[in-house]
């Protein structure tokens, strides 16, 4: 694989970038095991989340207490059945802002570096534009056979 | 899936390898508990993959469908592939076919501790045989029970077609949901602006995401007029033209004629910025290439083709639209908001001529679209659904009715004299005549020049309008524009899109020579 050049990690206690993540989350969000609710964050003094980053910042690894997820079965067909059912996790608040913190940074520079046809939560490469350049390739080349997966 | 071999993943592609590592060491100590009916479960320690709700799962499906595919490179460069998320797919030309990129496949995924839905997954080839000789190399690696051979299929909630005609599939099910919706919507007392509001997020969306992938027909689009038109006003009236009060309902595009064009513009330029220039070249050649059959596409590119035939436009194989006869476009570097105002003037052109009955109206110019919602923006949502329903013949006069009910004459039932038409109405009915007096002046105007105005009372493009934009341009001062006016053959031309709408929407002459005399 080509070398790709690293990214620098001083993204995780910009404040800017805390302000942006905790802007953009919905507000309505379930709290995790730390009992902080995004609305709450969203209400917090710019002075206090600089605390807040600070504390993060400083965690080589977030502790036991706050890795607890809580996993909820939602029904996908209105009936509640274990072969009906899509689990979602919930994670402690505070790791998943400093989730999102590194994720909008990190998306951004491997968006340089992917192939043209890797798609999905990357810019400009939804799931809309992925059907249509998949067709547009169909209608431009006779293309063979094919075999289309999904993965588990 | 394997966190280590994420881990190793992640900090390939460069993310920083002390945040990668904070990452692993933290979720490494993750448990799990499970919340079913406000009932918790123990403790489950969580060895091993991505939780669905952390950011990083994002990033650990990108660097491994994004290995994968280099994987493949590597080992069959022959394969192409396309991944989003967790949905892969590869293929190849009949004559490279070979069993040996999903052998790759199924190693790595093995490697990467997934699992292959087998399921979920099908075959297909654009040609009639493909797919069944791939079932017959693949036959002793993979449960080829499991997997279908599809010709067409919905894949991340768009229609794909990979062989023979399109079909709408799931298109056919969105479209019903939306008339579900916009039947709940007809019901329902809010105001007009907010009906409006709730079938541009709620209804469009849902009814034709996806539309730029294959051409939906004209009789899918015309009956889904039809019913937002009537979930808009609220019943369901057979003499009104939902072409012509969707024109002027709303500044937004609320027709579904006029929004898949759009639409099919927008994103075919999007994706054309992002294509390398021969895949560009031969995207163009399609759109500019005529086929003798219309109404059959394949892909984006006759979609395209054929919804710009539909307004009477072709595109070049350089992505030059002729829009008007001075106007041409470029899909790539024209900006979108001119191409949609050239999208949007050649489907006015239309619109009284292939969609809509009133012989009448089959030669007036169109309806100038914005000019009109601004108007009607002036007036209280109530009075603004009346007046769009007059506009658009919701309301039968007389005269009308006795041609499809035997027991009404068509007599004017005001003055019991004369025929009872729109005309007779505005300027003949002796019941209206005390409050017709002050504004005679117009009616010889309307009588002289514009009696087409009666039936369909609207503000049209000034018959100049494109050399006036052209030439004049918006920048053009207002009483220059006004001279021009005064020096056009119709001394009291109908409006146009340069003119303020003080002196362009009431046809008021005092208005114009007091603006002149300034």
């Amino acid at each position: 694989m080509p070398a790709i050049p690293e990214l620098s990690d001083a993204f995780e206690t910009n404040l800017q970038d805390w302000m942006d993540a905790i802007a953009t989350a919905k507000a309505t969000s379930s709290p995790g095991v730390d009992g902080f609710t995004f609305q709450e964050l969203k209400l917090l003094p710019k002075s206090l989340i600089s605390s807040l980053i600070k504390f993060v910042g400083q965690l080589d690894k977030f502790p036991a207490y706050l890795m607890l997820a809580r996993t909820i079965p939602l029904p996908k067909k209105q009936q509640l059945s274990a072969e009906n059912s899509r689990p979602i996790t919930i994670l402690a608040t505070l790791y998943r802002l400093w989730g999102r913190v590194c994720g909008q940074r990190c998306i951004r520079h491997l968006a340089q570096h992917m192939s043209d046809y890797a798609m999905g939560m990357l810019p400009k490469k939804g799931a809309h534009v992925a059907s249509y350049k998949m067709q547009l390739e169909l209608e431009i080349h006779t293309v063979g056979p094919l075999i289309s997966m999904s993965l588990a | 899936m394997r966190r280590q071999k994420v881990q190793q993943l992640l900090k390939a592609f460069g993310l920083p390898a002390r945040l990668v590592d904070k990452w692993f060491l933290s979720i490494a100590q993750m448990h799990r508990f499970w919340d079913i009916s406000k009932q918790t479960s123990k403790l489950i320690p969580s060895p091993d993959g991505c939780p669905e709700g952390d950011a990083w799962s994002v990033l650990a499906m990108l660097v491994v469908s994004e290995c994968w595919s280099r994987l493949l490179q590597f080992h069959a460069q022959y394969v192409r592939t396309v991944s989003y998320a967790d949905n892969w797919t590869m293929w190849s030309k009949d004559d490279e076919l070979q069993a040996r990129p999903t052998l790759v496949t199924c190693s790595f995924v093995e490697w990467m501790g997934l699992q292959i839905s087998w399921n979920k997954t099908w075959l297909w080839s654009t040609g009639t045989t493909g797919a069944k000789k791939l079932a017959e190399v693949l036959q002793p690696h993979v449960p080829l029970d499991l997997l279908e051979i599809k010709e067409n299929a919905t894949d991340l909630g768009c229609q794909m077609t990979y062989h023979g005609g399109a079909k709408l599939g799931v298109i056919h099910d969105r479209l019903a949901c939306a008339k579900k919706r916009l039947d709940i919507l007809k019901h329902a007392t809010w105001i007009f602006p907010l009906k409006a509001h709730v079938v541009l997020t709620n209804v469009m969306p849902v009814a034709l995401y996806g539309c730029e992938l294959l051409a939906i027909g004209q009789r899918h689009l015309s009956q889904l007029r039809t019913t937002i038109a009537d979930a808009l006003v609220g019943e369901t009236v057979q003499s009104m033209n939902p072409g012509v009060f969707l024109a002027c309902a709303d500044l937004h595009i609320l027709g579904p004629h006029l929004f898949v064009i759009v639409q099919s513009v927008k994103l075919a330029r999007k994706v054309l910025r992002t294509l390398d220039n021969d895949m560009r070249q031969v995207f163009l050649k399609l759109v500019a290439t005529p086929v003798k059959t219309t109404g059959l596409t394949q892909g984006p590119a006759s979609a395209l083709r054929e919804y710009l035939l539909r307004l009477g436009l072709t595109c070049s194989g350089s992505g030059d639209i002729q829009m008007t006869a001075l106007r041409s476009c470029n899909l790539l570097t024209t900006p979108f908001k001119d191409l949609q105002l050239g999208i949007q003037r050649a489907w006015y052109e239309q619109l009284l001529m292939f969609h809509s009955q009133r012989t009448k109206l089959y030669n007036t110019l169109p309806i100038h679209s914005d000019e009109m919602c601004r108007l009607l923006h002036k007036f209280n949502p109530k009075q603004r659904l009346l007046l769009l329903r007059e506009i658009a013949g919701a309301f039968q006069t007389g005269a009308q009715v006795s041609k499809w009910e035997a027991d009404t004459t068509g007599e004017c039932e005001y003055c019991g004299n004369g025929s009872d038409t729109r005309w007779h109405r505005a300027a003949e009915c002796s019941a209206f005549h005390d409050i017709r007096q002050p504004h005679m002046e117009v009616i010889d105007d309307l009588r002289d020049f514009h009696e087409t105005f009666v039936e369909l009372p609207v503000i049209h493009f000034h018959p100049h309008w494109e050399f006036m934009t052209r030439y004049c341009g918006p920048c053009l001062p207002l009483l220059s524009r006004l001279k021009l006016l005064k020096s056009s053959p119709k001394k009291l031309a109908l409006p146009c899109g340069s003119l303020p709408m003080a002196a362009a929407s009431t046809l008021n002459a005092p208005i114009l020579a007091s603006l002149l005399s300034q």
